[in-house]
């Protein structure tokens, strides 16, 4: 999926062109293109070793590409040093100045260029207010702060160096999940607020979700799939994107083409849907996958429906979901149903679930 | 509850063998010396009678001269010191990698030694007709005159007391993660800057201990003057050392030694004010 998709973002504003990054003739990123928006919330999702950093090093000025070329508003970066670069970053370990009080944190970039103390007093706690920080975190000192705060404190204190790029290295991965989930929130409304471009690194393919307006997923160096949330979590491009969405019910299938449709066989039989698949008209091996929300223990109407028999082992409260956990022929499966449709079982039961055919999606080995 | 009953806190009862070990071998011979100082001149029996005798005489004799001499090469050596240890240090903490264990202990071996050796190694090394020398000789070069002169007292001063300015130095850069230099690179300051903000303003309490260690250490030096400045210029130490043995005049060797510790305490304390200490030793 292109960026100019995405209504309100303006394309190409941030443009990477062949870009390759080798240690000691170790090809470690290799990039053919990548575009990212004005405005725009992009997050970089990959296990460690994957690129993701080196494509930050890169895209932050801290590294040069061993090839290729970067541009911003198509002016050439490329070789523009991290300093010069309008853009800033948030480590992961926020690399907050320990002998500064906070206030003298976020005015730093001010101080650096030359502004007056009192206009950097007023912009500073202005930029607290934004990340609803009150006016007596001036004074204190990071110490005296929480988790939570010392990350708005690393986030005020980049905003105040006014970047037109913000990028964020995996900044909630030392918090607990419960801030976590309220700084995911908070981000996504502050990018909205400050109308900046968030390029935000993190391995938690969740986390990416619930803020980015798009993701790109790294694996061994490359981007394997960029798109839209929403995209990745229905139509992953591989298996790999799969395991990271946790929770996923993965069937090893093989396919053939019957009157112009995709036609599962598998030695079952008894998954027996026709998949609306891109062209494939070979015989194929692969995986089926199937969202544990999309599985029913109910036939549904007027739909072609898919279906295996599964033997039914356990459930779990999620409180307004319940899951089920069951075997098919040795590859576990998980359905989430709302609390209303509880299923009653005995275990060892064998039934027979059934899918939209729409709901699941093919990936070639 | 039970604890209640308890007059001495078990803490105290811990740090008890500390605390004698401190009143008898640190406390009981520093209030000697006080002691000694307010005693009459050339006499043995402590306080036998309260005199100042001792501080007139040091007033009226030329005492400060040695004093400022003492606070002068301390004050330069210090400065020489931070400039040349500052880079190794650094060089320690960032940039040796897998040597830097080699090269500690280049600098703690030296330790090993006595002091009084290694300024005999030294005389060798610049004295006329000695290794310096002939090595010049050989590539026909001039041969400087060092010996006996206020600079070579600054090198013996110097190399001495490396060690005591290097390790501090080390402590006090390593508190410094990397991650900060870039952060501040990253948000538009300069080299320059990044090194006046964040490396010597987080370094130091390592500059301060290391600096203070060897001007402390310098302060009360005497081999050095004696043995490679051939008493050109005569520091406080020697004065001490003098009054004590030559002179058999414990009261007046007391009395310097009181001076010399008031001296050095103040600039202490200054210091101390400077830098907060405590967040330094929680680390």
């Amino acid at each position: 999926m292109s960026v100019d998709n995405i209504i309100g973002i303006k394309p190409d504003f941030l443009v990477l062109r062949s870009i390759t990054k080798s240690y000691k003739e170790k090809l470690v990123l290799s990039i053919d293109e990548l575009k990212i928006g004005e405005n725009e919330f992009f997050s970089i999702v990959g296990p460690s070793g994957s690129g993701k950093s080196t494509l930050l090093s890169i895209l932050s000025g801290v590294e040069e590409p061993s090839s290729g070329q970067i541009f911003l508003r198509d002016k050439n970066i490329t070789s523009i040093p991290a300093e010069k670069r309008p853009t800033a970053m948030v480590f992961q370990s926020l690399s907050l100045f320990p002998h500064m009080t906070i206030g003298q944190n976020i005015e730093y970039p001010l101080k650096v260029k030359g502004i007056q103390k009192s206009i950097r007093k007023n912009k500073a706690i202005e930029l607290l207010n934004t990340l609803r920080l009150n006016d007596e975190f001036y004074e204190k000192k990071i110490t005296e702060c929480s988790g939570g705060e010392r990350q708005r404190i690393a986030i005020a204190r980049v905003l105040a160096y006014d970047p037109e790029v913000l990028f964020l290295d995996e900044p909630l991965s030392a918090l607990d999940y419960r801030l976590r989930k309220t700084l995911e929130v908070e981000l996504k409304d502050l990018h909205k607020r400050t109308k900046k471009t968030f390029i935000y690194v993190t391995h938690s393919l969740e986390e990416a979700m619930i803020m980015s307006d798009r993701i790109a997923i790294m694996r061994d160096g490359k981007i394997i799939q960029i798109d839209k949330p929403e995209d990745i979590y229905l139509k992953p491009a591989d298996k790999f994107i799969d395991n990271f969405l946790g929770e996923n019910n993965i069937l090893p299938v093989k396919t053939n083409v019957q009157n112009g449709k995709l036609k599962i066989i598998n030695k079952e039989k008894n998954i027996n849907d026709e998949i609306l698949s891109p062209k494939n008209n070979k015989l194929k091996e692969g995986y089926l996958i199937i969202r544990p929300e999309c599985i029913e223990f109910k036939k549904l109407d007027k739909e072609i429906n898919s279906s295996i028999e599964i033997t039914l082992q356990n459930d779990y409260f999620l409180g307004s979901k319940i899951c089920y956990v069951a075997d098919y022929n040795g590859i576990q499966i998980t359905i989430e149903r709302p609390r209303e449709e509880k299923f009653n079982f005995k275990v060892g039961d064998k039934i027979k679930v059934y899918w939209k055919p729409s709901d699941s999606h093919f990936v070639e080995n | 509850m039970l604890n209640e009953k308890k007059i001495v806190s078990t803490g105290f009862l811990m740090a008890l063998p500390n605390i004698l070990l401190f009143l008898f071998f640190f406390l009981a011979p520093m209030l000697i010396i006080v002691g000694y100082a307010f005693t009459p001149s050339l006499t043995f029996d402590i306080l036998s009678e309260l005199s100042l005798e001792n501080f007139k005489r040091i007033l009226n004799e030329k005492y400060y001269i040695s004093f400022i001499w003492s606070l002068i090469l301390a004050f330069i050596t210090t400065l020489i010191l931070l400039f040349i240890c500052y880079p190794v240090a650094y060089g320690l903490v960032n940039i040796f990698g897998r040597a830097t264990n080699i090269i500690t202990l280049l600098f703690i071996m030296p330790l090993f030694v006595t002091e009084t050796v290694k300024i005999y190694g030294w005389s060798l090394f610049f004295l006329k007709g000695g290794i310096l020398n002939g090595i010049l000789d050989y590539f026909a070069l001039p041969f400087p005159e060092l010996m006996y002169s206020i600079p070579i007292i600054i090198i013996g001063l110097t190399y001495n007391f490396l060690p005591f300015m290097l390790f501090p130095l080390v402590l006090g850069i390593g508190l410094i993660p990397n991650e900060l230099r870039l952060a501040a690179r990253d948000l538009g300051a300069t080299r320059t800057t990044v090194f006046f903000d964040i490396d010597l303003a987080i370094a130091k309490p390592g500059i301060i201990i290391g600096s203070l260690l060897t001007f402390v250490l310098a302060l009360s030096s005497m081999s050095e003057s004696r043995m490679l400045g051939g008493k050109k210029v005569i520091m406080i130490a020697d004065d001490i050392e003098f009054a004590f043995g030559y002179q058999q005049n414990w009261p007046l060797g007391s009395a310097l030694s009181i001076i010399l510790a008031i001296v050095a305490t103040i600039i202490l304390l200054i210091l101390f004010r400077w830098l907060d200490i405590k967040s330094f030793i929680k680390k």
